[in-house]
């Protein structure tokens, strides 16, 4: 009997730490693998369709990814233009944006493999965890740029062949506003939310 | 070519996003991340990152009310040392660490962008319907092998400009991939080179990186009706392309035109759906593009004058 | 089971009697297949030495160089489709006397002509170290061989031209294969060949056609693992004349 409840102390304490490990996802490897994992999972479930898929990984977007660096990042200087409440409509606009864009083709997920292929530290709270995605026609390097937010690692930007999400971005907020107000600029957001 | 490199920095824009596929390698991986990270000590010194954000950003992020707060500092420092204007007025970096933003001048900018509307409308109304028709009759691995049947013929474009910028590891490297892949590659189809066990990396080379290499600078950005994205640099890569490409010698001449022009429909089937995304996701297509375009190229040559960053591939 | 090894035996044992066989084709490669699994596929480039008496009232021997490469598919765990594409050149000698009326001065000799090949394999493992295997594999020369000959015809001087075409074979076998140490397989084992091919010397010779001397062959041979995916298989097909290839495998 009294081995018995070791071993069920044991089992229990076990699970717990398993349960639990998400939740500490010590290092920025660590909780990029487990974005990835959630979003593979979302879509290798074949009992989902197309709609459910989507709503879930809509779901995950906010955990993964720190939208309001993203957001702040990708407008550069342009930040400080926009007012509180233009930037957290900025924010969702983005958001939105994104989702829109890529959802198909993410959803459309077919035999593309992941390796990760290294960490590099930036600083304390940033780091750059590096894989490579294996296509059926090549591999592509693509880093991950996390920062840790309340202790949790979130990704804040993506570089894909040595080319940065946020940069890219922040090359077409700053044409568009050398000539526009925030307010235009937030308005061309929502047309392009908008449109079909 | 140019097509190829953009493509490829679509695909993997859109590959990114996806985020998805398994993983693995991950005792593979721990070795070097142990290194990447001893490295990248070497290239910042930690005391200095410390030292620096500690003085700029003290708590910067450690919760989202300390954030908003200590942004109206940085900008501030950002601002007064940055007075810059014209293409550069954005060098907008807060971290230390960031490798400089590469630029490129755009004079013809209304050309460019009459020529960057001709060939999406070239994209949508040609070669996007025929590469659609084309992949319904051919299955996928078939095209895929195609696609890597006509990269393995462009060995010597890379191994010569792996040679022209003394980059005898390299040529090495696609001397061997070549010979594995035209031999247990059924001259070329397969992509034994790749696999695991072997792996041996690319180095793709080519004659803009190559002057890159030497110093010259991109010059200016000029779109290409059909071509797509170029410096003014990078335009006479596409005369050495053709010289070193053996589809070119294939005679007679309108043979070689057609095998050049059933690659780009047989890599276009491939892709289908990534300029897409590239514009649906961009806010300014055009702008989105010359910048992925520049960053793609002058990083790639930055990688090949200094050793490559670890971890990393290429 | 305990038949089917006797069965094999029984034939490698009778193989010894037959000391006149002749053998044909490229190599079979070791009973096991080289994909492991349903989908695999293996790649390999080879080359070939092949004698091979033919007859048709006199005796020819055949003898071609072939290079090739290979592809092989796994639809099954132990169960392979293969296929070569290649090239080979064709000798011809002893065919100097043909009758007595007529003779030539030199052997037919020519240049690489495409060949091909299609196989298939099934293997059944008897323990961790032995196992039994059966193969099924044909071959074709898609181009036609000629030679500009000199000879004489009832001791008349003459040039004429020599036609081989598609010469073709096809081979059934079992073998015995044993995992010895450190990834080695040796194998050993017994095959049933049918080969022809048609001749034509005109006018002399009207279109007929040749066929092989023996129908039954032995061949050995070994594959060894040598390093990063890549395997080396030698084999050997003996009796008379001995054939001898080697090809350098590589498993994706």
């Amino acid at each position: 009997m009294k081995t018995f409840f070791r071993i069920w102390y044991l089992y229990f304490f076990v699970t717990i730490l398993i349960l639990n490990a998400p939740l500490y996802a010590a290092t920025p490897h660590e909780a990029a693998e487990e974005y990835v994992n959630k979003v593979m999972e979302v879509l290798g479930n074949k009992e989902l369709g197309k709609e459910a898929k989507q709503e879930r990984l809509e779901q995950l977007y906010p955990t993964m990814f720190a939208e309001r660096e993203l957001s702040r990042r990708s407008l550069g200087r342009g930040w400080e233009k926009l007012n509180p409440s233009q930037q957290k409509e900025f924010v969702n606009l983005f958001r939105q944006v994104l989702e829109k864009a890529y959802i198909d083709k993410i959803l459309s997920y077919t035999d593309e493999k992941i390796e990760f292929t290294g960490t590099r530290n930036l600083n304390e709270d940033q780091s750059e965890v590096q894989t490579r995605v294996v296509t059926s026609s090549g591999r592509v390097p693509i880093d991950y740029r996390m920062i840790k937010i309340d202790d949790k690692w979130q990704i804040y930007d993506v570089i894909i062949e040595n080319v940065s999400l946020i940069r890219n971005y922040r090359s077409q907020f700053r044409s568009i506003l050398a000539r526009d107000t925030p307010e235009e600029l937030l308005e061309i957001l929502r047309k392009k939310v908008k449109e079909k | 070519m140019k097509y190829a490199v953009l493509q490829a920095v679509l695909i993997a824009v859109i590959i990114s996003a996806s985020g998805c596929a398994h993983h693995n390698d991950r005792a593979a991986m721990d070795p070097r991340e142990l290194n990447s990270s001893a490295e990248s000590t070497d290239r910042v010194p930690s005391s200095e990152v410390s030292g620096k954000s500690s003085e700029n950003q003290p708590v910067m992020f450690a919760s989202s009310s300390t954030i908003e707060r200590n942004l109206g500092e940085t900008y501030k420092i950002s601002q007064a040392v940055e007075m810059k204007s014209g293409f550069n007025d954005d060098d907008w970096e807060e971290e230390e660490w960031e490798q400089e933003e590469f630029t490129i001048a755009d004079p013809l900018e209304p050309f460019n962008r009459a020529m960057f509307q001709f060939n999406d409308t070239l994209y949508f109304r040609v070669l996007k319907p025929v590469a659609q028709g084309y992949s319904k009759v051919v299955p996928k691995p078939a095209r895929s092998g195609i696609s890597h049947f006509f990269d393995n013929l462009k060995f010597p474009i890379r191994f010569v400009n792996n040679l022209l910028q003394a980059n005898f590891k390299g040529a090495c490297s696609e001397l061997g991939r070549f010979t594995v892949n035209t031999l247990w590659g059924v001259g070329g189809f397969l992509d034994p080179a790749s696999k695991k066990e072997l792996a041996i990396p690319e180095y793709d080379a080519d004659f803009g990186q190559t002057l890159g290499m030497y110093g010259f600078g991109p010059g200016f950005y000029i779109v290409w009706p059909g071509f797509g994205p170029s410096s003014a640099r990078d335009t006479l890569e596409i005369g050495t392309n053709i010289f070193l490409n053996p589809v070119s010698y294939v005679d007679p001449g309108y043979i070689s035109i057609a095998a050049r022009a059933y690659e780009i429909v047989n890599d276009t089937s491939l892709r289908i759906g990534d300029y897409e995304i590239l514009k649906e996701a961009a806010i300014d297509p055009y702008v989105s593009l010359r910048h992925a375009y520049i960053q793609y190229r002058e990083e790639m040559i930055r990688q090949r004058k200094n050793p490559p960053k670890p971890g990393g591939i290429n | 089971m305990k038949r089917f090894i006797v069965m094999t035996m029984f034939l490698l044992l009778s193989l010894c009697r037959y000391p006149g066989t002749a053998p044909a084709a490229g190599p079979f490669g070791p009973p096991e297949p080289f994909t492991e699994a349903k989908g695999g596929i293996h790649t390999a480039i080879g080359y070939t030495y092949k004698k091979d008496c033919y007859e048709n009232g006199v005796e020819r021997i055949f003898t071609q160089n072939i290079f090739y490469s290979e592809l092989g598919r796994g639809f099954a765990r132990y169960f392979e489709l293969y296929g070569r594409f290649g090239i080979a050149d064709l000798e011809v000698g002893n065919v100097t006397r043909i009758s007595d009326e007529l003779q030539t001065s030199e052997d037919f000799n020519d240049n690489w002509q495409f060949t091909g090949t299609l196989g298939v394999k099934g293997y059944y493992p008897l323990s961790e170290i032995f196992g039994v295997g059966a193969f099924l594999q044909g071959t074709y020369s898609f181009g036609d061989y000629r030679d500009d000959v000199r000879g004489t015809f009832n001791g008349v001087a003459f040039t004429s031209e020599y036609y081989i075409e598609n010469p073709w074979d096809v081979n059934a076998g079992i073998a015995l294969q044993a995992h010895v140490t450190s990834g080695i397989k040796v194998y050993t084992g017994a095959y049933l060949y049918h080969s022809e091919a048609k001749i034509s010397l005109l006018p002399y010779i009207p279109e007929s056609t040749l066929k092989n001397e023996t129908r039954i062959g032995g061949f050995a041979g070994f594959n060894i693992p040598i390093g990063r995916g890549f395997q080396l298989n030698l084999e050997s097909q003996f009796a008379k004349r001995v054939s001898a290839g080697m090809a350098i495998v590589l498993v994706h």
